[in-house]
């Protein structure tokens, strides 16, 4: 009997040790960075800036475009996991934030798209990023470039 | 049989012990050998040149601004968790090199302020195809964009993932790259460094 307790925990024991080397994704989880900042890029290469903006108004309101001077092509993208597993990335047009709730642009999440820069950024500088919404008009951020975020 | 039980215990400490220092196999890349670039357009033959060390490898395309950087910033945070350890050696490889050439991988890891320990590779689509079949990560073109001086720019999903080699080039432990905190992967790396 005690022959086929320690058989059985030695069994035991080996089937778990073949599982040391998995991770359960389910318990990762993405930064949550929340502050205004934008990442280094070069010239004609991406960068990515991000933000959270409060809606302070009594309704509803819709982020319709936004704008940077600094790239020659700026848009709001959203990055997700495709329903086979993959990191993706995706335009969001229009971004409706309602009274009292805040629009949260965070790593892994919604993010400025800052394309073709016309120069570099580094550490330091600043980046320019101006908000369209239907209801508040035109909204301005400057936002710091971080390299160790 | 009055030895047997204490030879019984042993035989369990022996199997914890190796246990321990033993992960799994998931894919043995010491009999493929892959001709690449780094970043100073110098060749390399992966993963045979990184022979004797720990490899901590992510993919990543430098078009990317937001997952990409992650999967380069937990690499980062790994390394300085080491203290810039000279065993374990830091890889960013491309899945997109039409147009990460040597040249763009410099400049991209000119904005983290990386040292040697730390090199990106590239090299030729059929290369860099081969190689991704082999650790399994997928990366397609999701969409295009016209861009505002019409040259037209392309979007891809991709694995996000990182990879722990062993020094004999098997890869032993893989994660999500952007999402795995940074101290699993590093207690990982402790628990068989030798």
């Amino acid at each position: 009997m005690k022959k086929l307790v320690v058989f059985f925990l030695s069994l035991f024991i080996l089937i778990n040790c073949g599982k040391s080397s998995e991770k359960n994704s389910s318990e990762t989880s993405v930064d949550q960075e929340t502050q205004n900042w934008a990442r280094p890029g070069s010239q004609g290469q991406m960068s990515g800036a991000y933000f959270v903006y409060e809606n302070t108004l009594d309704v509803s309101d819709t982020l319709i475009s936004v704008d940077s001077p600094q790239a020659m092509m700026t848009q709001i993208h959203e990055s997700y996991t495709t329903e086979d597993g993959l990191a993706g990335m995706r335009e969001k047009k229009e971004i409706i934030v309602h009274s009292d709730e805040s629009l949260i642009l965070k790593q892994g999440g919604l993010h400025v798209m800052l394309m073709n820069l016309k120069e570099d950024l580094s550490e330091n500088d600043s980046v320019e990023v101006t908000l369209e919404f239907t209801e508040a008009g035109t909204v301005k951020f400057k936002l710091p470039v971080k390299s160790n975020k | 049989m009055k030895l047997f039980f204490p030879a019984s215990f042993l035989i369990l400490c022996t199997v914890l012990i190796s246990c321990t220092n033993s992960p799994k196999i998931i894919d043995d890349l010491s009999d493929k050998s892959f001709e690449v670039l780094n970043q100073n357009g110098e060749s390399v033959t992966f993963p045979d040149d990184y022979e004797g060390k720990y490899v901590v490898a992510g993919f990543i395309y430098t078009n990317c601004p937001d997952i990409c950087p992650l999967v380069t910033q937990n690499l980062i945070k790994v390394q300085k968790e080491f203290n810039n350890p000279d065993d374990i050696q830091f890889l960013g490889i491309t899945f997109d090199p039409k147009r990460d050439t040597p040249e763009v991988l410099k400049n991209y890891k000119g904005l983290f302020n990386l040292d040697d320990n730390f090199d990106f590779l590239t090299a030729d689509s059929t290369t860099i195809s081969e190689l991704m079949d082999s650790v399994r990560v997928r990366s397609d073109v999701s969409f295009t964009q016209v861009r505002d001086d019409d040259k037209e720019v392309y979007f891809m999903n991709h694995s996000d993932k990182i990879m722990v080699l062993d020094k004999k080039g098997r890869v032993i432990f893989e994660y999500g790259g952007s999402m795995t905190p940074v101290n699993y992967i590093v207690e990982d790396i402790q628990s068989v460094r030798r």
